[in-house]
């Protein structure tokens, strides 16, 4: 298989401080891949640099065989990466039916109500789309965050602790969903603090420490890492 | 005592001259509520849109090209500003006083490029009509009528606009959450120069309808603004909602009271009325109705 998405020597300091230090990981086609660290250990600003909110301040970005360094937000979303955040935010003054018609994409009226209606269902949140976004609970958010960048058709989509504030009850949920969603063929890259989300999830678990990759393996294999063990703890 | 008949005229006049004010009010909360801009060349694009009308209504004397003439350049106008001028700081972070300032230039720039271009005279507008109606005792100028008429329209092709069209839902995703809508492959900018536009579109349209009341100057945009700021302050900033039953409430209270006092002691009262609501609730009326 072919690295979906690589990154290459990416870089970015903010002021004095080095977030992200020459980082080289990559994600395959349709695969599902874990992506841990200490808190400050450079996840979300690689988030934030693969999908256009920041620039880099050296290194590249390849996707899918195109150099994407430095593009615009929109622009990384038309070549096919999603992203969702940390605090989900769907467009609380609109109705979950609304938020589903933001994505900008190319197909007309009917083929798109019909899309919307579909991923609605797959992630149970039909019976509620007439209802507005923020009245919806923690966990309904993050499916919702989920089916709207869906609606783009990813390549890959970027998930930012989709656990975090989400009932334990609806977490088995969107355990499957997310499964599910990586089944039909979309490459996942999960930032996850819950450990027991990443080890029922991913296949591959990259962990970051300092901006840098440890290492990468299979949850087991990190799991007995001297290096991931020193990461967490601050060893020396 | 009043008399009724008294109480329904000024009733009527206040909803009249309410739908002038929410034409202008609109724009200045819509540009806030969507682009962060607080506006202060607003008048000057209600002044513009008098001159483009006046110009071009002596041009083609027809007054239906005067209007469409100013909608489009002041359209334009609008669009240019965000463009220009408003883009380049869009990242720094003291934008929100930037823009004011910026604004606030460049209403001072275009009052002053009147002045030298076209001079200081009034240029009178022609009425549409003198024709008045009397209805259940009720005197109404047709010509303000037909303002309010337009006014209306005008507004509520905006609100369909917004609610029920691709683009209004851009403008709505945009004004919510402007990062998140990037990554849903809306252009915000791309938004925000729309929204200029339309703004000072309906800003311009006010300029030429309410050109034969006003007249035409270089400096005839201030009242308006400064009577907009109000109904903006009131309604609350940003919310297109409240922001019209403020300009429809103000509006008619203002008229009422004339009753009782002078036009001038009216404003007093409308400035009163402004400190209050933000002394009670500093989001206006959409504090109260917007979720």
């Amino acid at each position: 298989m072919s690295a979906l998405l690589a990154t290459d020597g990416l870089t970015k300091t903010f002021g004095g401080i080095v977030a992200v230090d020459g980082l080289d990981i990559a994600v395959d086609e349709s695969e599902l891949v874990g992506l841990i660290g200490p808190n400050g250990s450079g996840k979300t600003t690689t988030l934030n640099l693969v999908t256009g909110f920041h620039a880099p301040t050296g290194g590249a970005v390849l996707f899918d065989g195109d150099d994407v360094t430095g593009m615009k937000p929109y622009q990384v979303s038309k070549r096919g990466i999603g992203r969702t955040f940390q605090i989900s935010k769907p467009f609380g003054r609109m109705t979950v039916f609304e938020n589903m018609l933001v994505p900008n994409v190319p197909y007309g009226p009917k083929e798109r109500e019909e899309r919307i209606w579909k991923l609605l269902e797959e992630l149970h949140l039909d019976h509620v789309a007439e209802h507005r976004a923020d009245a919806l609970s923690g966990g309904q958010k993050k499916l919702l965050e989920l089916a709207r960048v869906l609606m783009l058709e990813p390549k890959l989509v970027l998930l930012d602790e989709p656990a975090a504030g989400v009932n334990p009850a609806l977490m088995d949920e969107i355990i499957a969903d997310i499964k599910q969603i990586n089944e039909r063929g979309t490459a996942i890259l999960v930032i996850e603090h819950d450990m027991s989300v990443i080890s029922e999830l991913c296949e591959r678990v990259i962990v970051m420490n300092a901006g840098r990759q440890v290492t990468t393996g299979t949850f087991e294999e990190i799991r007995n890492d001297e290096r991931v063990r020193e990461a967490y703890l601050g060893g020396a | 005592m009043v008399s009724l008949g008294l109480l329904a005229q000024q009733i009527v006049n206040g909803l009249f001259f309410g739908g002038q004010l929410a034409l202008i009010a609109i724009g200045l909360t819509l540009i806030w509520g969507v682009a962060r801009v607080l506006n202060f060349s607003h008048g000057a694009m209600f002044m513009v849109g008098g001159y483009v009308g006046f110009f071009a209504l002596g041009f083609t004397g027809s007054v239906a090209a005067a209007i469409l003439a100013s909608i489009v350049v002041v359209f334009a106008l609008g669009w240019v500003t965000e463009f220009a001028l408003l883009e380049p700081m869009r990242d720094r972070e003291e934008f929100d006083i930037a823009s004011m300032v910026v604004t606030l230039g460049l209403a001072i720039f275009l009052e002053n490029a009147i002045l030298v271009g076209v001079g200081s005279r009034r240029r009178a507008f022609p009425a549409l009509t003198e024709e008045v109606w009397r209805v259940a005792g009720l005197t109404i100028s047709v010509q303000r009528f037909v303002i309010f008429l337009i006014s209306v329209f005008a507004l509520a092709a905006l609100f369909l606009v917004i609610s029920r069209t691709k683009l209004g839902l851009a403008i709505r995703a945009v004004s919510q959450d402007d990062q998140t809508a990037l990554l849903m492959g809306v252009r915000p900018r791309r938004v925000y120069a729309i929204t200029l536009g339309c703004s000072a579109a309906l800003a311009g349209l006010a300029g030429v309808l309410l050109a034969p009341l006003f007249t035409v100057y270089p400096s005839v945009g201030w009242y308006p603004f400064l009577l907009a700021f109000v109904v903006v302050m009131v309604g609350g900033l940003g919310s297109v909602r409240g922001t019209l039953i403020a300009a429809m409430g103000l509006a008619i209270v203002r008229s009422v009271s004339t009753i009782w006092v002078a036009a001038e002691s009216a404003m007093v009262l409308l400035f009163a009325i402004m400190i209050a609501v933000l002394l009670i609730n500093p989001d206006g009326i959409g504090g109260w109705i917007d979720g």
